[in-house]
C-alpha cells in the first residue's frame, strides 16, 4: 500500500502521463500557472484548544486538457507562510540562560506555526451535455494528495490525506465573446489519513521521523473523513492562445481521529494560462 | 469593465462570508476555566501516573479550591506550578507564553536552569586534534591515546548522525579507549541515540520497553514497544567506553545511557543523571500558555521505572563550580584513570 507522499505523488503523475498518451490528437490542452492568497482557518484538537489562523502565499501549475466529451486536468499548489493561535497575536515564550561564570541570556521566541500546504490532484470528466452547447455540465471524479507540514512549539494540523472525490462541474464558454465561467465541486468519499498518534510522537525503534509518522495512516470514509472543496473561476481571453482568469476556492475539511480536527481554507488566485 | 467589477466583487464577497468553526474570541483568561484544562489534559495524555503511584485526582481536590474565577495569572501560575510540583517530571515545562512570569519545571529556579559543574571550553584544554562532526558531536583525543566525543545532543534526522559517527570513531579507531561525554545533553531523538549505541555493540540486547498513552482514561496505552541495541554502522568500537553522565543528562541521553550500559565494555562515571526519560507533548490552554506532558512509561531492561530517579554511576565524581572555574574537570580526569 502506498503511504508517502512521494508515492501518491508519483502515482499521481502516472496516471497524468497515461491520460495524456491516450488523448485523441484533436484535443486541446491548457497550461497555466497562478499566484494567490489563502486564508487558512483550523482547530486540531491533537494538539491544542485553540484555532490557529494565516494568510498564506501560494502559487500553483495547472494543466487542462479537453476534447469533445472529456476534461481532465492536473493542478500543483504550493504555499508557504505562518499561523497564530486565534486570540494570542504577537505571543512568544522567553528562554533564560546563565553560564557558569554567571552571564545571563534572554531569548524571545515567537510562537508562530510555520505552515507549508503541498496539494496535487487530477481529475477526469465527462461531459453530460452536447459539447457545442455554451453552458456545459460535466461529472467525474478527482483523486489528490494534501500535504500540511506545520513546524513549531506545538504542530497542529500536521496531515496528509490520499483522498478519491466524485467532481461535478460548470462552464459556460460562449462561442462569441471573450469572458469564460467555471465553478466545480467535489466531495470526498475516501482517504487514506496520516495525522500523529494520539500520544503525538513518533519515535519508535530503529525509524525516524517520517516512518514514525506514516506509521499512523488510516483509511477514513465519511463517518471519518470529510471534506468538501468548491471553485467558481472567471475568465478572460485574452488572444487566441492566452488567457486570464481569477479564482475563488474553498475547502472546507474535518477527520475525527485520534482527535477531531477541523480546517477551514479560501483562496483567491490569478491564473495566467496558454493554450495549444 | 462593470462585468469586470462584478466579478471580482463576487470573489470578496465569497472569500468573507463563511463562518468560523471556532469562537469569535477564544483567548479566555478564566483562571477555574485555565486549570481545567490544564488538569484535563494531564488527566488524557501523562504517562506516568502508575509509575509514579500518583494520584491525580487528589492533586484536584487540593488544588482547584485555590482558584477562583477571578484569580490573577500569577495566582494561577503559582497554583498551577505547585500542582505540576508533585509530578517530580523534568519533562513538565510550563510556559507561561504572553505573560512576563519565567518558564516553570521542577529543575529550573527563577526560569534558569542552574548547572555550574561542566564547561566545554574546559574540556578542550585537555582535547588535542579538536574536531566537529556536525553541530551536535565533537572529537578529539585525550592523553595516554585515550580518545574523546562530546555529543551534545541526539538529532532527529538520523543520515547526519551515521555521517558524523562513522568520521569520529573512524578518527579514533587506533586510540585504547573513548571517554564519551554526555554531560551536557539534555536528550534529543531516541532512535539516534539508539544508532549511536550501536556502533559500540556486540551483541543485541534489550534495553527499554517503552508504553504510550493511546487514549483518555489513564489506564490507556499502547502495546509495549521493545528496543533493543545491536551493532549498527560499518564497524564498531569493542573497545573500553568510560561514559560521563551528570544530572543534566536527560531523556534520550538517558535512554542512551541504558542502552550503553547493557554493554560490558561500558562504564558509567560522574553522577545520576535527570530521571526524564519519556517523550513530551506540547499542549496549550486558553489564556495562550502552554505546557510539556510526558506521555511515555519508560522501563529499563529490569522492568522498573527510573523516572523521577535517573541511572546511577558505577562510579560517582562531580564537579564542583570553582573546580572548573579554575580550569580543572576532575570528571574528566578520573575518567583517564579509570582506562584500564
Amino acid at each position: 500500500m502506498m503511504k508517502t507522499p512521494f508515492q501518491w505523488i508519483s502515482a499521481t503523475a502516472l496516471a497524468v502521463v497515461l491520460a495524456f498518451l491516450s488523448m485523441p490528437a484533436t484535443a486541446q490542452h491548457t497550461l497555466g500557472f497562478s499566484v494567490g492568497l489563502e486564508k487558512t482557518e483550523l482547530l486540531d484538537q491533537n494538539t491544542s484548544v485553540l484555532p490557529y489562523k494565516g494568510f498564506i502565499p501560494q502559487a500553483g501549475l495547472q494543466w487542462q486538457h479537453r476534447s469533445k466529451h472529456w476534461q481532465s486536468g492536473f493542478d500543483l499548489s504550493v504555499g508557504r507562510g505562518h499561523l497564530q493561535a486565534v486570540g494570542h497575536p504577537g505571543r512568544s515564550v522567553v528562554f533564560l540562560e546563565e553560564d557558569i561564570h554567571g552571564v545571563r541570556d534572554t531569548v524571545r521566541v515567537p510562537v508562530v506555526v510555520p505552515w507549508t500546504p503541498v496539494e496535487a490532484s487530477f481529475y477526469l470528466l465527462r461531459g453530460l451535455t452536447a459539447p457545442d452547447r455554451d453552458l456545459r455540465m460535466s461529472a467525474g471524479g478527482m483523486v489528490s494528495d494534501q500535504f500540511f507540514y506545520s513546524d513549531g512549539f506545538v504542530r497542529p494540523g500536521l496531515m496528509h490525506t490520499a483522498s478519491v472525490a466524485p467532481r461535478f462541474q460548470l462552464d459556460y464558454r460562449p462561442e462569441t465573446g471573450r469572458m469564460f465561467f467555471s465553478a466545480g465541486i467535489t466531495a470526498t468519499l475516501a482517504a487514506l489519513v496520516t495525522r500523529m498518534r494520539y500520544d503525538g510522537t513518533v519515535s519508535q525503534p530503529g525509524g525516524t521521523r517520517w516512518n514514525g509518522f506514516f506509521g499512523n495512516t488510516t483509511l477514513h470514509g465519511p463517518d471519518k473523513h470529510r471534506r468538501w472543496t468548491g471553485f467558481v473561476q472567471f475568465g478572460y481571453q485574452l488572444t487566441t492562445h492566452w488567457q486570464a482568469a481569477a479564482t475563488y476556492r474553498f475547502e472546507r475539511s474535518h477527520d475525527a481521529l485520534p482527535r477531531p480536527l477541523d480546517l477551514q481554507r479560501q483562496k483567491v488566485s490569478a491564473t495566467l494560462s496558454w493554450t495549444y | 469593465m462593470k462585468q469586470k467589477f462584478f466579478m471580482l466583487a463576487a470573489l470578496l464577497g465569497l472569500a468573507s462570508c463563511t463562518a468560523p468553526f471556532y469562537p469569535e474570541d477564544p483567548a479566555d483568561k478564566n483562571a477555574v476555566r485555565n486549570f481545567d484544562q490544564i488538569w484535563n489534559d494531564f488527566d488524557a495524555y501523562y504517562g506516568l501516573f502508575e509509575a509514579k503511584h500518583l494520584d491525580w485526582d487528589s492533586l484536584y481536590a487540593v488544588y482547584r479550591p485555590q482558584v477562583q474565577e477571578g484569580t490573577d495569572e500569577e495566582g494561577l501560575y503559582q497554583v498551577v506550578t505547585q500542582m505540576l510540583g508533585h509530578l517530580n517530571d523534568h519533562h513538565i515545562t510550563l510556559f507561561p507564553a504572553g505573560t512576563d512570569l519565567p518558564r516553570w519545571s521542577n529543575d529550573l529556579t527563577n526560569g534558569v536552569f542552574i548547572f555550574d559543574e561542566f564547561d566545554l571550553d574546559v574540556v578542550k584544554t585537555y582535547v588535542s586534534n579538536w574536531h566537529e562532526a556536525g553541530d551536535f558531536l565533537q572529537w578529539g583525543t585525550l592523553a595516554d591515546n585515550i580518545g574523546y566525543m562530546h555529543i551534545s545532543s541526539f538529532p532527529d534526522k538520523i543520515k547526519p548522525v551515521e555521517t558524523a559517527l562513522e568520521q569520529a570513531l573512524n578518527g579514533l579507531k587506533n586510540t585504547r579507549a573513548i571517554v564519551l561525554d554526555i554531560r551536557d545533553c539534555p536528550g534529543g531523538f531516541d532512535p539516534a541515540a539508539q544508532y549511536i549505541a550501536g556502533r559500540f555493540a556486540t551483541t543485541r540486547s534489550l534495553y527499554m520497553t517503552v508504553r504510550k498513552r493511546n487514549g483518555p482514561k489513564k489506564t490507556d496505552f499502547g502495546p509495549g514497544v521493545e528496543w533493543y541495541v545491536e551493532p549498527t554502522g560499518s564497524s564498531q568500537f569493542t573497545k573500553p567506553v568510560i561514559l560521563l553522565t551528570s544530572r543534566a543528562t536527560g531523556s534520550a541521553g538517558e535512554t542512551f545511557t541504558w542502552a550503553m550500559n547493557r554493554m560490558e565494555t561500558v562504564q558509567q562515571l560522574g553522577d545520576t543523571t535527570s530521571g526524564a526519560f519519556s517523550d513530551n507533548i506540547m499542549r496549550e490552554t486558553w489564556n495562550g500558555w502552554m505546557y510539556t506532558i510526558s506521555v511515555g512509561d519508560y522501563r529499563a531492561a529490569d522492568g522498573k521505572s527510573y523516572e523521577g530517579i535517573g541511572v546511577a554511576p558505577d562510579v560517582f565524581c562531580r564537579n564542583e563550580k570553582a573546580e572548573v572555574l579554575a580550569g580543572k574537570d576532575r570528571v574528566l580526569e578520573m575518567a583517564m584513570t579509570l582506562v584500564p
